[in-house]
């Protein structure tokens, strides 16, 4: 017992010296304690509070519709549609349920798993940031989401306009098309209020109006869940809709040339003479600019850009040939007003021109006999402008005249990529062949072979000039730019790029050489003819590529009615072997199914006036 | 009716700390799961179950105040041994939870009896120590209170439950130090202990639990998974600023980013709702708290009211230290409930009768019944 006691009261001593040790360890606890509490509340509490915030308020970017673009009558060719797409906040899918989710939405959506982890891989680059898994899924599918929708932690459906080109592939080098912003144009446009899943226009109308079609992109803070759903809506900025486009084009001629041309590849200009307005511009082959805002293939979309088809270049106004015969008309414009060429000038056509010791034949071995300039234009008798181009007048009378009609300058209409040809003379040859010019390179030339090189826009302002007597316009494509609110904010005049000297004797004679190139038995473009309106045109057939892989092209351009004329057009058709067979019966139908409809153009022009 | 005397010897201040704590966790358990009420047209409203579980414990409160902590200390091994059984019971029957089988239901009550194993074993120990203190001197002094702990400690580890477990560790490295053992078997063991932390990460903690603590190094290691409970609670607690959100207006809490916040992280609620003022008083309550078991410890009239409320305010400590370091990030995240503010059933029990055990003490130090 002793012993007990003795034990206790060494207990009971040591225990009060051990104590103390005690509670200062939970004064150091405490202390450690609240300032960790301080630290993080006071110290760091402002980075905590955003993180707070940006766990909960979430900016969801509400996209600006496209404006429209619509044709002359307004006829809606491109405007929107609801697309639904399934988007991924990584954040806000739980860990453990990833698996399960991911492996629900590939059966619904029919696509595989590893597609919708790479996404989601992607959607962790920038937190918070919805990254589309699928867009533009359909109905069904649309309803199988909704309906599980707490199934589906960090998945949600949003609804966002796209742009849906009505008619597919109409008109589809006018309008061009959109796509997403690269990064390098993200970089550059996301001060300009641009996101980064933002399409951009990329070609033709798209991008040329981009600054009007494009619109205000609206935004709304929304405080979310923890799953990333709405629990209340912060602050909205409503969009600002793009404005609309109204085109020159007509919509049922430019569907109607398309028709003709649907088996060719080539190019198509209408224009109205009178104030320029493009009223149909096709490239063939078309292709569908609806391609880009679908969910597509790579495989397709390489295609359309690689192909040898080059389906995405308006050959229009991007690619150049050689203008072959339908440059005759210059040629002997030049000689007319510059060097006294009447019809009473002939020149012996016996089927080839001899120089030296090089033989240039006219496409007529026979030869044309005796030729004066309306015959050589209704026969498109090259030894005739061989003659003139050799002994009259000279490569550098041709490119002065040349010059003044445009040829070798981008006519400035309102489309990318325009090309501006070329229009040579000796001066280019040093520059960029760095050879003499020779007489053979003029005698060339005079037929429109050779380094001559135009783009079916720059002969029909050509035709538009002839047929206005020497008043060069501009190709207008687009007709006004309206807000939505009705507001114009941009029209087009019409603009007169050049007005060329020319007599009355010499129009004329052109005009009548244009006129029998169609409605004389022998003329080489009879095939144009329309019943009831004289149509004025030229054929042409061109050479391209060695002597050994050799391609023939076929040009018709003209304007119609002869006397008065309203339309001028250009016909080409790649791989057609002869203007007068390939090109002009199409210009005949054009024109036919033109002025058939021409009333109700006009109707229509009034009821929207 | 000598007992009905006891009341004015009651610890008033512990007793004061006490209802405070209780009824701020009950506010706070109230705003915690407010969007679980509504959701649910109040069929589940936690604060009021807590209520219930306040009352049930303030039953026992009576109870052991009436009975007193000297006859309990007669029943210590009974106690300990009944206890042990019913952990091993949890295997047997318990029901699984969060992946870990913790808890056994009684009709309409879900108990853990790995709460209760707490106080069980600062009884046990402070009976054991208290009668066998002539031998303080021996290893063996130390090492059978080892065996003691070791027991409950393990089955509970296998449970798993690491957090309360690791509660074991202060209590009985406390009592020990307290009861007078020499420092040179301290060190010994706890460098023996250090030594076997690789034997522990190796073959006793489970994937998830390594995981729960490689995770608390890097939360960015897994941020929608494990380290999501410790970031989003460290936003709450940070974001609450000098003044808090307000009652019912914090955003971490009410849009649901901080899961298990009426249970282990109300604290986190408390630090977003009431800022740093709110976490200072809720400290300074525990302060209180643990102080005043120690003052009763050391006005203690024998070696095993000393011995037991020393435990008891360790282990209150510990819960405190290591709940609170998990909501700010500077302890892993354990599943340990804060006594008094958390809601749960047996922690709120284990809780009460803690301090139930501090009054008695206090009681009988003058007025014996």
């Amino acid at each position: 017992m002793v012993r007990i006691r003795r034990a206790e009261e060494h207990f009971i001593g040591q225990f009060e010296g051990r104590i103390k040790f005690l509670v200062l360890g939970i004064f150091f606890c405490f202390a450690f304690l609240w300032f960790s509490c301080w630290r993080i509340q006071i110290l760091h509490g402002e980075w905590f509070v955003e993180l707070a915030r940006n766990n909960r308020v979430r900016k969801i970017i509400i996209p600006a519709p496209r404006g429209n673009i619509y044709d002359r009558k307004g006829v809606i060719l491109a405007d929107n549609r609801p697309s639904f797409d399934v988007e991924v906040v990584i954040e806000d899918i739980p860990n453990e349920k990833k698996n399960s989710i991911v492996h629900k939405l590939a059966s619904i959506l029919d696509i595989s798993e590893e597609t919708i982890l790479r996404k989601i891989q992607i959607s962790r680059h920038v937190p918070y940031v919805p990254e589309k898994i699928v867009r533009d899924i359909n109905m069904q599918q649309l309803n199988m989401i909704m309906e599980n929708r707490e199934y589906f932690p960090g998945i949600s459906i949003q609804p966002t306009p796209v742009r849906d080109y009505r008619f597919g592939p109409h008109a589809s080098h006018v309008l061009g098309y959109i796509g997403k912003l690269s990064s390098e144009e993200y970089k550059r446009l996301k001060s300009e209020s641009y996101f980064m899943q933002d399409y951009i226009g990329k070609m033709g109308i798209e991008k040329e109006l981009e600054r009007y079609l494009k619109g205000e992109h609206g935004g709304m803070q929304v405080q979310v869940d923890n799953r990333g759903y709405t629990d209340d809506i912060l602050g909205v900025k409503e969009p600002v809709p793009g404005s609309n486009v109204y085109l020159t084009i007509d919509h049922h001629l430019q569907m109607y040339i398309e028709s003709l041309m649907m088996d060719h590849t080539g190019a198509v200009v209408v224009m109205d003479v009178r104030n320029g307005d493009v009223l149909a511009m096709a490239s063939f082959p078309e292709y569908d600019p609806n391609l880009f805002v679908k969910p597509t293939s790579t495989e397709i979309i390489r295609e359309l850009f690689q192909s040898k088809h080059k389906y995405l270049i308006n050959k229009a106004i991007r690619e150049v040939y050689p203008p072959g015969s339908t440059f005759k008309m210059l040629v002997a414009l030049s000689a007319m007003e510059s060097s006294g060429l009447t019809i009473a000038d002939k020149y012996y056509c016996n089927g080839s021109f001899v120089m030296g010791k090089f033989t240039w034949k006219c496409w007529h071995k026979a030869g044309h006999g005796w030729v004066n300039v309306i015959e050589a234009i209704r026969y498109s008798c090259n030894v005739f402008f061989y003659n003139l181009g050799h002994k009259m007048i000279g490569v550098h009378q041709i490119h002065n005249w040349a010059d003044q009609f445009g040829f070798g300058k981008k006519t400035g209409i309102l489309l990318d990529a325009e090309s501006a040809g070329v229009n040579p003379d000796k001066t280019w040859k040093k520059y960029t062949l760095n050879l003499p010019w020779y007489p053979g390179d003029t005698i060339n030339l005079s037929i429109g072979q050779g380094f001559m090189l135009v783009t079916p826009l720059q002969l029909v302002s050509f035709m538009v000039a002839i047929a206005n007597r020497g008043e060069l316009l501009q190709p207008r494509l687009v007709e006004r730019v309206v807000s939505n609110t009705g507001e114009v904010l941009q029209s087009f005049p019409r603009v007169v790029l050049n007005k060329i000297k020319m007599s009355e004797n010499t129009y004329k004679v052109i005009a009548e050489g244009m006129k029998e190139v169609v409605q004389h038995d022998y003329g080489t473009g009879k095939k144009a003819a329309v019943k009831d309106i004289p149509v004025s045109g030229k054929t042409g057939t061109i050479q391209m590529g060695t002597p050994q892989n050799r391609i023939h092209h076929a040009w018709f351009c003209g304007f119609a009615p002869s006397d008065n004329p309203e339309i001028a057009f250009i016909i080409l058709v790649e791989q057609g072997t002869s203007g007068g067979t390939y090109a002009a019966p199409i210009a005949g139908k054009i024109v036919d199914f033109y002025f058939k409809n021409k009333p109700q153009v006009l109707a229509n022009q009034q009821d929207m006036e | 009716m000598k007992k009905i005397g006891l009341i004015s010897h009651l610890n008033y201040p512990l007793l004061s700390v006490t209802v405070l704590l209780i009824t701020v966790g009950l506010a706070f358990i109230y705003s915690a799961s407010y969007q679980i009420t509504i959701e649910t047209n109040a069929q589940i409203n936690y604060s009021s179950k807590q209520v219930v579980w306040s009352v049930i414990g303030i039953i026992c409160f009576v109870a052991i105040l009436l009975y007193g902590y000297d006859r309990i200390m007669k029943l210590s091994y009974l106690i300990y041994i009944a206890n042990i059984l019913l952990l091993i019971l949890v295997f047997v029957i318990g029901a699984t939870r969060y992946g870990s089988q913790r808890w056994i239901q009684v009709g309409g009550l879900v108990l853990q009896p790995s709460e209760f194993a707490k106080i069980t074993i600062i009884i046990t120990l402070s009976k054991y120590l208290s009668m066998n203190l002539q031998n303080y001197r021996s290893i063996w002094f130390l090492l059978k209170a080892m065996i003691l702990t070791f027991f409950p400690m393990v089955l509970i580890l296998r449970q798993p439950d690491l957090g309360t477990s690791l509660v074991f560790i202060p209590i009985f490295f406390t009592m020990v130090f307290v009861a007078g053992t020499p420092l040179k078997h301290l060190l010994l063991l706890i460098g023996t202990g250090i030594t076997a932390v690789p034997f522990f990460w190796f073959f006793l903690l489970k994937d998830y639990q390594k995981n729960r603590i490689r995770v608390f190094w890097d939360p960015n290691l897994d941020p929608a998974g494990l380290g999501y409970q410790a970031i989003q609670s460290k936003i709450a607690v940070g974001s609450g600023g000098l003044f808090g959100k307000g009652w019912l207006h914090g955003t971490q809490n009410q849009l649901n980013f901080l899961p298990k916040r009426y249970t282990d992280f109300i604290f986190s609620v408390i630090g977003e709702e009431w800022g740093f003022l709110g976490v200072s008083f809720v400290l300074l309550l525990y302060f209180l708290l643990i102080i005043i078991g120690i003052y009763i410890a050391s006005k203690s009239k024998d070696s095993f009211g000393k011995l037991l409320a020393c435990g008891i305010s360790v282990m209150i400590l510990a819960h405190v230290i290591i709940n609170v370091g998990m909501t700010i990030g500077i302890m892993p995240i354990t599943g340990l409930p804060l006594l008094f503010l958390s809601y749960g059933g047996s922690s709120m029990l284990t809780a009460i009768i803690s301090v139930a055990l501090l009054e008695s003490i206090w009681v009988k130090r003058k007025y014996d019944y």
